[in-house]
């Protein structure tokens, strides 16, 4: 269970970096709309995209630049990754609790994730740990780090828990006229994204220890990543014109 | 937090045209909107006047409620002149509004 070979490692360089690139252009987007509609959803969401994309940019930086950046340069990348992910967690959190209802239980567990995901980063920062010491640097993750893993896959994992449940809700909004299929599927695809990415964090937090399986994991689960963030936030108008004339076929074989 | 206009005037209506308790009343509105992903206080018009036609009838005939669709017909009917106080604010709407800036669409 030693270091993934080298074209294993490239593989994973190419799934982080369609991963982040994907979400660097779909967060734009969603802050664009953000400043014409002033709607915090879109900004929220745009703000976690944007914030990813920028996470994964440092932890490949910090990779490749070690050997080479002072001390203090590679402390001021650690604190921006973790700072990033932080935001990122926050914007997701945010989004989850404005699209899907701003109730008490939702705004407490919500603020629960946040302060538990940037009280174990402030001790990641504090304590010795490189800027991406799990999944590849084959040393086994620390408590802080695997803690850091869980509050992110939680993150995802209610966002995508919420998500399929309203998409039964949606469902039979659309059959009495108040969503179109479009709309309804694009929860679907949220909720099953989201829960893989869910997976996806808890096998990177726990990867140290893991091998092979975890990383060809790691980069297919990069790549559904941004499928997923494609679909629910900016559908290519083949997406909508498949679903909708599935919808369609399914309504004419009910007639 | 206040409910939009539409879902109190229904409400109201229905209170009135039932008989039935103001929390019982509102209680199955609440009930109806929520199984299809609304809440009482961003409703619009429209999405109230559906299921008010659509879905609220069954639910009133299952609470002993004689002449349920007569009665949800009066209740649609009172709710066609409210104003919204705003555009909706419900999941299927924030996700409508993040396809449409997708490519374009107003």
């Amino acid at each position: 269970m030693g270091r993934p070979p080298e074209l294993l490692m490239l593989a994973v360089l190419v799934g982080v970096l369609t991963s982040a690139l994907t979400a660097a252009v779909v967060g734009a987007r969603l802050l664009r709309l953000a400043r014409h509609t002033r709607q915090l959803p879109e900004l929220s969401a745009g703000i976690g995209l944007v914030a990813f994309a920028l996470a994964q940019a440092i932890a490949i930086l910090s990779s490749a630049l070690a050997s080479w950046l002072p001390t203090g340069a590679l402390l001021a990348l650690r604190g921006s990754y973790l700072l990033a992910f932080s935001l990122v967690s926050i914007g997701l959190i945010v989004f989850t609790v404005e699209t899907f209802g701003r109730t008490a239980w939702r705004c407490a567990l919500g603020a629960s994730i946040i302060v538990a995901g940037i009280a174990v980063r402030v001790a990641i920062f504090l304590s010795e740990v490189p800027v991406n010491g799990s999944p590849h640097g084959g040393a086994p993750p620390s408590p802080a780090q695997l803690i850091a893993g869980l509050t992110y896959a939680l993150t995802y994992g209610w966002m995508g828990a919420e998500a399929l449940h309203y998409h039964g809700k949606a469902r039979r909004a659309y059959r009495i006229g108040l969503a179109s299929p479009e709309v309804v599927s694009r929860f679907w695809v949220l909720g099953v994204g989201a829960l893989s990415a869910a997976a996806i964090s808890i096998a990177a937090a726990t990867a140290g220890s893991l091998g092979h399986p975890v990383t060809v994991f790691l980069v297919s689960g990069a790549l559904v990543n941004a499928v997923t963030l494609v679909l629910v936030f900016m559908p290519p108008a083949a997406y909508r014109s498949f679903v909708d004339a599935r919808a369609a076929e399914q309504a004419a074989r009910r007639v | 937090v206040s409910d939009s206009p539409a879902f109190e005037r229904a409400a109201e209506e229905l209170e009135h045209l039932s008989g039935r308790a103001r929390i019982e009343v509102r209680g199955t509105l609440r009930l109806v909107l929520r199984s299809v992903g609304l809440e009482a206080r961003t409703a619009t018009r429209l999405q109230v006047k559906t299921v008010v036609e659509r879905l609220l009838a069954t639910e009133l005939e299952s609470r002993g409620v004689s002449d349920a669709a007569e009665l949800c017909a009066k209740v649609s009917a009172s709710i066609d002149d409210v104003q919204d106080s705003g555009a909706g604010r419900s999941a299927i709407e924030i996700f409508e509004r993040i396809g449409r800036a997708a490519d374009g669409r107003k």
